[in-house]
C-alpha cells in the first residue's frame, strides 16, 4: 500500500483538518449565496476548468 | 426425386420486436416503492416551514419538541440548478441541513456528463465528520453502474468501497448484484449480494440475497386509493428476521392520506396526513405502539408550504 513519509502525513492532515473547517463553516453561506447569484460558485470555477 | 445436393432455401423469420428496454434506475431505488407505503416514526411535536426565495433556492425550518430525545431546530436549504434531466431530476443540486448543535449534513450532486453523475456526501457530529462519501454513476440507456468510496482516509489507509451493477433484461425484469469490500490496517472483507426486481402492471416484487442476508418486497397497487406492501429482511450477522406489512389509503376528495404498519416485533402504528386547502398547510398525526416493550408514543406535525 502507500507508504508516506512523517512530513507528507502532517502536511495532508493540516490539509484535509482544513477541508474540514472549510466544508463545516462554508457549505451553508456558499449555498445561500448561490441561491441570490444563481450559479454555486465553486462548481461554477469547476466546470470552466472541465 | 429433385436435386439433394442443392442448397436448402434459408428461412427467414422477421425478427420480434419487443418492448424497449429502459434504464433500471439505481440500486438503493430498488425497494422503493414498497418502502413508501410504510408510515414514517413521528413522534413529539414537529413544526416545518418551507419557503422558496427563487425558483432554484428553498429553504426550511424545522423545530422539533421531541418526548424521546432531544429538542432540536435543523435549517435546510436546497439549491436546484437549471439542467433539468426529468421532473424530479436537477443538476447541479445542494441540499445542506444544519442543526442547532452545529452537526451538519451536506449533499452535492453534480452531472459531469450526460450519463455519468457524480455525489458527495459529508455528515458531521458537530465539528467532527462521522461520513465522507465520493459516488459515481453510469447510466447507460439498459444498464445503470455505480462506484461508492465510503470515508476513504489515505492517512489510516482504509476505505469502504461499494459497487452495483443493474441491467434491464428485459422490459420487467431487472437483475444486478453489490460488492461491499472494506479494508482497514490488518483487516479486509468482502461481501457480494445479488439482486432481482420484477415489474408487473399491478405489482413489483423485489429480492436482494447475499451472504449478509436477504431482503424481499412486494408492492401492490390494489386500486387508485389502496396500496400494500409487504417486506422481509433476515441478518445473518445479527441472527435476526423482520416481516412487516404496511398499508396506504389516499382519499384526494378528502385531501387525506393515511398510512399503517405491523411487524413482527409487535409494532402497530399509523400515520394520517391531511392537507387544508386553500391553505398550503399539511398536518400529520401519528401513533405507535409496541405490543412486546408495553411502548407507545405518538406525534403531531404542521407543514406549512
Amino acid at each position: 500500500m502507500l507508504k508516506l513519509s512523517k512530513e507528507s502525513k502532517e502536511r495532508l492532515q493540516k490539509l484535509f483538518k482544513g477541508s474540514q473547517f472549510a466544508i463545516c463553516w462554508g457549505f451553508i453561506p456558499h449555498h445561500a449565496l448561490s441561491g441570490l447569484f444563481r450559479e454555486p460558485q465553486i462548481l461554477e470555477c469547476l466546470s470552466q476548468l472541465f | 426425386m429433385g436435386n439433394v445436393l442443392a442448397p436448402k432455401p434459408l428461412l427467414h423469420r422477421p425478427l420480434r420486436r419487443g418492448e424497449p428496454l429502459t434504464n433500471p434506475g439505481s440500486f438503493d431505488e430498488l425497494h422503493r416503492k414498497c418502502k413508501e407505503v410504510f408510515p414514517q416514526q413521528m413522534e413529539g411535536v414537529k413544526l416545518i416551514i418551507n419557503k422558496s426565495l427563487s425558483s432554484h433556492f428553498q429553504i426550511a425550518h424545522t423545530v422539533h419538541m421531541s418526548t424521546v430525545g432531544q429538542s432540536s431546530y435543523h435549517f435546510n436549504t436546497t439549491y436546484v440548478g437549471d439542467r433539468q434531466l426529468s421532473p424530479t431530476e436537477a443538476f447541479p443540486t445542494l441540499l445542506g441541513d444544519i442543526d442547532s448543535c452545529g452537526s451538519l449534513h451536506a449533499q452535492v450532486l453534480y452531472l459531469v456528463a450526460e450519463q455519468i453523475r457524480t455525489k458527495a456526501v459529508f455528515q458531521t457530529q458537530q465539528a467532527r465528520f462521522v461520513t465522507w462519501q465520493f459516488d459515481g454513476e453510469l447510466r447507460g440507456d439498459d444498464y445503470t453502474a455505480t462506484l461508492t468510496l465510503g470515508n476513504p482516509d489515505v492517512l489510516s489507509q482504509s476505505v469502504i468501497l461499494v459497487a452495483h451493477f443493474l441491467q434491464s433484461v428485459t422490459s420487467r425484469l431487472v437483475l444486478g448484484g453489490e460488492m461491499v469490500y472494506h479494508r482497514r490496517p490488518g483487516e479486509e472483507g468482502a461481501i457480494v449480494t445479488l439482486a432481482g426486481k420484477y415489474t408487473a402492471l399491478k405489482w413489483v416484487a423485489t429480492l436482494n440475497i447475499g451472504y449478509g442476508g436477504a431482503h424481499a418486497s412486494y408492492y401492490h397497487r390494489a386500486n387508485e386509493q389502496v396500496q400494500v406492501g409487504v417486506e422481509f429482511e433476515a441478518n445473518t450477522r445479527l441472527q435476526d428476521t423482520t416481516f412487516a406489512f404496511g398499508y396506504q389509503l389516499n382519499v384526494p376528495q378528502a385531501n387525506m392520506v393515511f398510512r399503517g404498519l405491523l411487524d413482527s416485533n409487535w409494532c402497530v402504528g399509523g400515520v394520517l396526513e391531511k392537507k387544508l386547502p386553500p391553505l398550503p398547510v399539511t398536518l400529520a398525526l401519528g401513533a405507535f405502539l409496541n405490543h412486546w416493550k408495553n411502548r407507545f408514543h405518538c406525534g403531531f406535525s404542521v407543514i406549512v408550504g
